[in-house]
């Protein structure tokens, strides 16, 4: 680890940064160094080793660009594009009515660790992401917008043991309606991203939010995304997670005032040895706030998953109303999932359900298709679409809902060509 | 059209069949009758193909060639439908795609050409007025959430729109109501051909009245142990199935 503490000093050296931000930097690191790399002793951690990060090194992206994105690109089409952990300014495009800062130029006191406010366990990644964050991006809507705003971070053949830290932060005005798309690609590489988005939502405010993971299959994919929702505002989100050998992602998320609201929907596809792990919190803070949590997982091979729901109601949010649900589909005897949905609970007057179901594909109904004539592999893929379904019915963008039907198809067409 | 030669069947090193001998011409319909527990339904999952019955022996002549030979998705391109007692419920999969799926791969086996959507949809769409099932059911999951008269309607709209030459009808008279036995026995009455066979598998002999069966055979521990016409349904009906008990 002791190369970490080095690399901090050599960037802040080459990148002289403004003190708060320098000092912010340290703050982090001294944190992080406190515990390490998470061992699988913390309860958090136990079905997810990351202690082996020690033993790898990561280098930061060298020849950091100082670019700032600018406002004013005339395009309509608003994206925020970043290559091998570098802002791309030819591929990005913003709109007059978002405001882009560059954090990482910010003179005034910058405070980046929403993650850290809300989440009472420890995250040591959030403030490794703070310490490092060589990308760090606040997108500031402040007029309804159709048309999605995309992050989108392609990693390139290039990008072999690269460690990326990036930080975004949304904030949206009162009454603003938008669609923000968070996209994960990767090349054939071994690389950490180690990604904090941060969701912060004004009142009646309502954005929809997808995000797609598909880094390259070596890579590792760390994140913590911490949404806090206003009153009367809503955040609907869709997450595909299909890349990394390691997934980890640590969902927090506050309901910060009267009828706020959070769909969280995600599908998990699991392959060869990838290990996908969620741990979620949602925090119902105030009273009438409603919450439906739906996560399935697909494993096969040799794969693992886990899942870590939790829904704490505290003792002033009655009337609440919250669902949280995970439902696995295992398509091999060697594949593994631990699942854990957790309610804590202090108001009396509330409604909470919480359900986990494991299972393989029903042979009932498996046999059912196969009597009216489809061969196993196309009954199979029937199975495994429906139980997909579920998330991919309920997403509301056409434009998304193709395109993550399209990375179902394919994933299903490569386990079947595995076979 | 189907003839069973001494077929012994057996499920958890349990026989159940124990000897069964069938032979059902092009254009008949016969009726495999018994009471509970006496092998009916493992009758009809053995020859739809379900692997968790072990064939112990005996022959299944189909069309000239041995059925027990083909696995389950074979027997149905060949022509062989089987109506559930308890249809399979598939969450996620809306009746359109399945059937969709279904019809174009029996299609597909016979040269002919697969349906596109339009062309398909006008063709499910008479198949359901024939089974009195609302087009609302389309988008519907397969099964999720339908009734016991809805499922079994289902069934019989499959057999209407898959074209077999035998289906085989297991129990799909249980559970319901007399309006939707009419419905059923119409959709079987509609599907019958000199070309076709039916089998038709229940305890009761209520559904017979609506059918015209040549044959009635009665089930009991794994052996038919009577065979005779339509008047034999109406005997049992009198005097149930223990005045036979002696002859097994």
């Amino acid at each position: 680890m002791n190369y970490l503490i080095g690399q901090l000093k050599e960037y802040i050296l080459s990148n002289s940064s403004n003190k708060n931000i320098i000092k912010l930097r340290q703050n982090a690191l001294d944190k992080f160094l406190q515990h390490g790399f998470p061992k699988s002793n913390l309860e958090n951690y136990r079905f997810t080793n990351l202690s082996k990060l020690n033993k790898l090194k990561f280098d930061l992206p060298k020849n950091l660009t100082k670019k700032q994105a600018s406002s004013g690109i005339k395009n309509e089409y608003p994206i925020l594009q970043f290559v091998d952990g570098q802002f791309s300014k030819e591929l990005s495009s913003i709109p007059n009515f978002i405001t882009v800062e560059n954090v990482l130029n910010k003179e005034e006191n910058f405070q980046p660790s929403h993650a850290v406010k809300y989440d009472s366990s420890f995250n040591p990644f959030a403030y490794l992401n703070s310490a490092f964050m060589n990308i760090g991006y606040c997108i500031k809507i402040t007029k309804s917008f159709d048309l999605p705003i995309i992050i989108e971070s392609k990693m390139t053949k290039k990008s072999n043991n690269l460690m990326i830290h990036p930080k975004f932060i949304i904030e949206s005005s009162n009454n603003v309606d938008a669609t923000i798309c968070e996209s994960y690609i990767g090349e054939n590489a071994f690389y950490l991203n180690n990604v904090s988005t941060n969701f912060i939502l004004g009142n009646n405010s309502h954005i929809k939010h997808y995000r797609s993971q598909l880094e390259s299959d070596k890579a590792y994919h760390i994140a913590n995304s911490n949404y806090n929702i206003s009153k009367d505002a809503s955040i609907h989100s869709t997450q595909i997670v299909l890349g990394s050998l390691l997934h980890r992602h640590d969902i927090n998320v506050i309901l910060n005032g009267e009828n706020a609201n959070i769909d969280l929907n995600g599908l998990c596809l699991i392959k060869n040895s990838q290990h996908f792990d969620h741990n979620i919190i949602f925090d119902h803070a105030k009273e009438y706030v409603t919450s439906n949590m739906l996560f399935k997982y697909i494993l096969s091979d040799k794969s693992s998953g886990v899942f870590n729901g939790r829904a704490l109601v505290r003792e002033d949010s009655q009337k609440i109303d919250s669902i949280q649900t995970n439902n696995n589909l295992i398509l091999s005897d060697r594949s593994i999932m631990n699942s854990n949905p957790q309610l804590e609970i202090y108001a009396d007057d509330v409604k909470c359900t919480h359900g986990s179901t494991t299972g393989q594909i029903d042979e009932d109904a498996l046999f059912y298709l196969r009597s009216r004539g489809l061969d196993i592999l196309a009954a199979k893929s029937i199975l495994i679409n429906g139980f997909a379904n579920e998330i991919i019915d309920a997403m509301s963008n056409k434009t998304f809902k193709l395109k993550f039907t399209k990375y179902l198809q394919e994933w299903l067409k490569n386990i079947n060509n595995e076979k | 059209m189907l003839e069973i030669k001494n077929l012994k069947a057996s499920i958890e090193n349990k026989e159940i069949l124990k000897g069964i001998n069938l032979n059902i011409l092009p254009g008949e319909l016969h009726a495999i009758m018994g009471p509970n527990g006496s092998g009916k339904s493992t009758l009809a999952h053995v020859l739809a193909g379900r692997e968790i019955f072990e064939v112990l022996d005996g022959k299944v002549i189909y069309n000239g060639s041995d059925l027990l030979d083909l696995d389950a998705e074979e027997r149905a391109l060949s022509g062989v439908f089987m109506s559930y007692q308890y249809p399979a419920v598939i969450p996620g999969v809306n009746l359109a795609y399945f059937l969709k799926a279904a019809v174009n791969s029996v299609r597909k086996h016979r040269g002919q050409k697969e349906m596109d959507s339009v062309e398909f949809l006008n063709f499910i769409k008479e198949k359901m007025s024939q089974v009195q099932m609302d087009e609302k059911y389309l988008k519907r999951s397969v099964n999720d959430g339908f009734s016991g008269g809805e499922k079994k309607r289902n069934e019989i709209l499959q057999m209407l729109s898959l074209d077999p030459s035998l289906a085989i009808l297991d129990e799909t008279d249980s559970g319901l109501d007399i309006d939707a036995i009419r419905i059923v026995a119409n959709g079987v009455n509609e599907f019958r051909r000199s070309d076709r066979s039916v089998l038709v598998i229940t305890h009761y002999q209520r559904i017979l009245q609506y059918m015209n069966p040549d044959k009635i055979h009665v089930l009991m521990n794994g052996k038919i142990i009577k065979s005779g016409g339509k008047e034999l349904a109406l005997e049992l009906e009198e005097k149930g199935y223990s005045w036979l008990e002696g002859s097994v």
